[in-house]
């Protein structure tokens, strides 16, 4: 690979990676608020979604593996996991994604809205395993759960969009990157 | 030809090479790197939580004169009726110094307040945290009991460079000694996940027998003092009703919260004096 794409590349890692910075702390100030109904979103299937349909492997991984690190360090989730997850989830959609382009012309608001069922479902499993059946935590559990899908349901394509067009301002080529993948 | 299959297996080595790689790393390693991303993270927060500080200054000078004089002079009333009750507390304290000091008993107040705005919460189904501005920098330790008007908040679970998390109340993983208002025997304190649209709620566990609890009759849980981290006596909920636990030794019931606690914008950490 030559100087000039590797820089590019690393551009888009970047803008990836800021990308998800920002989209994170808009959640966190958006629960911020919502923390007076106790309701909560938890949104991880927006950030590994684009990486995992429009970046190369390697890339991808170290967006997802980043993301995944960042949201361990300011949970109380164990260092790690997250980023094991993401990387697990990220794999599974690069192995099909090819298929899934082809087939659905929404792939990545279903490839989001998909991958963080996983993920919440992951880390409900985790923390509240034994005890989802008492004390109205299932209720809370499943309304989080409802509100999440919803709210990325609106924000995912509003996302993808974003990054899609600061790339094209940039004049990066996502696709042709993409493309050189096959 | 013989690289194809090598290739479509390639992102599962890397997985299994991150597994690898993560099960042979040091556990120091992991905390340093937990540090410096939590660290990376943490002016974010602290800029837009006083962004908001900002926001809420810009908003108050819109007010007109007229609004904020009468703001003003209400202040005023309530500096004048405070500045009377600290008086009657400073003597009330004195007092009782003096007392303890003749059965030679240490004195109760060993504490500093060292108030901090919340920068970010996280009351999740699964964790209920919220992340103080203020940190190592400025003495914050680890296990330190946090209040504000209404009551106990939690406690300091984990201190970082200029914040700190704090594990509420109302979490399943917060449990301290309580007592009855009016009722000197220990009772245990347990946090539960407040439903949505909800208030916060806790559980009391191991209520004598005798204590009579019922809606026309609740009753105030305080702090008790025993477990070294909560001084005695600081408010928790309040005790609708009380029922047989399972072993029928001992009673349990539901805890209602301060309202307040799911949207705190200060809070204040408890230092002991001598630190």
């Amino acid at each position: 690979m030559t100087n000039s794409k590797q820089i590019a590349l690393l551009g888009l890692i970047v803008i990836v990676l800021i990308s998800h910075g920002i989209a994170n702390l808009f959640v966190m100030e958006l629960n911020n608020s919502l923390t007076t109904l106790s309701i909560t979103l938890f949104l991880p299937g927006l950030f590994i979604a684009f990486p995992s349909l429009n970046l190369q492997l390697y890339p991808a991984i170290l967006c997802n593996t980043i993301t995944g690190i960042l949201i361990d360090a300011t949970t109380p989730i164990p260092m790690g996991t997250s980023a094991f997850v993401f990387l697990i989830v990220q794999l599974v959609v690069f192995q099909f994604r090819s298929v899934i382009k082809k087939n659905n012309l929404y792939h990545g608001w279903v490839i989001a809205q998909i991958t963080n069922f996983v993920i919440f479902s992951f880390v409900t499993l985790y923390f509240n395993g034994k005890y989802l059946f008492e004390d109205g935590i299932f209720i809370r559990t499943l309304l989080d759960f409802i509100f999440s899908q919803s709210a990325l349901a609106i924000i995912a394509p509003v996302y993808f969009t974003i990054i899609k067009k600061t790339i094209a301002v940039l004049r990066m080529d996502l696709y042709a990157n993409e493309l050189s993948h096959k | 030809m013989a690289k194809r299959p090598l290739n479509r297996y390639r992102p599962f080595l890397l997985l299994g090479l991150f597994i690898f790689i993560w099960k042979v790393v040091p556990k120091s390693v992991q905390l340093t790197l937990h540090k410096s991303f939590y660290e990376f993270q943490a002016p974010l927060w602290i800029g837009s939580s006083k962004i908001e500080d900002l926001h809420s200054y810009w908003s108050t000078r819109t007010n007109s004169e007229n609004k904020l004089i009468e703001a003003g002079i209400q202040l005023s009333r309530n500096n004048h009726e405070l500045r009377i009750q600290l008086d009657q507390v400073k003597l009330q304290q004195e007092e009782l110094n003096s007392l303890r000091s003749l059965h030679n008993l240490s004195p109760i107040n060993n504490y500093t307040y060292e108030t901090a705005r919340v920068c970010k919460r996280d009351l999740t189904s699964w964790w209920q945290e919220i992340t103080i501005r203020k940190g190592d920098n400025h003495g914050i330790l680890k296990n330190s009991p946090v209040i504000f008007a209404g009551g106990v908040v939690g406690k300091v679970k984990e201190t970082y460079e200029t914040t700190s998390t704090v594990l509420l109340i109302t979490s399943r993983h917060f449990r301290m000694a309580a007592r009855f208002e009016n009722d000197p025997r220990p009772v245990t304190y347990i946090g539960s996940i407040n439903s949505s649209f909800g208030n916060p709620k806790g559980i009391v566990r191991d209520a004598p027998s005798d204590v009579i609890v019922t809606q026309e009759k609740s009753q105030k849980l305080v702090s008790s003092g025993l477990g070294s981290i909560f001084p005695e006596g600081i408010n928790i909920g309040t005790v609708h009703y009380l029922e047989p636990g399972t072993n029928g030794l001992f009673k349990a019931g539901k805890v209602l919260l301060d309202k307040r606690l799911l949207y705190l914008k200060e809070v204040s950490v408890l230092l002991p004096k001598n630190k």
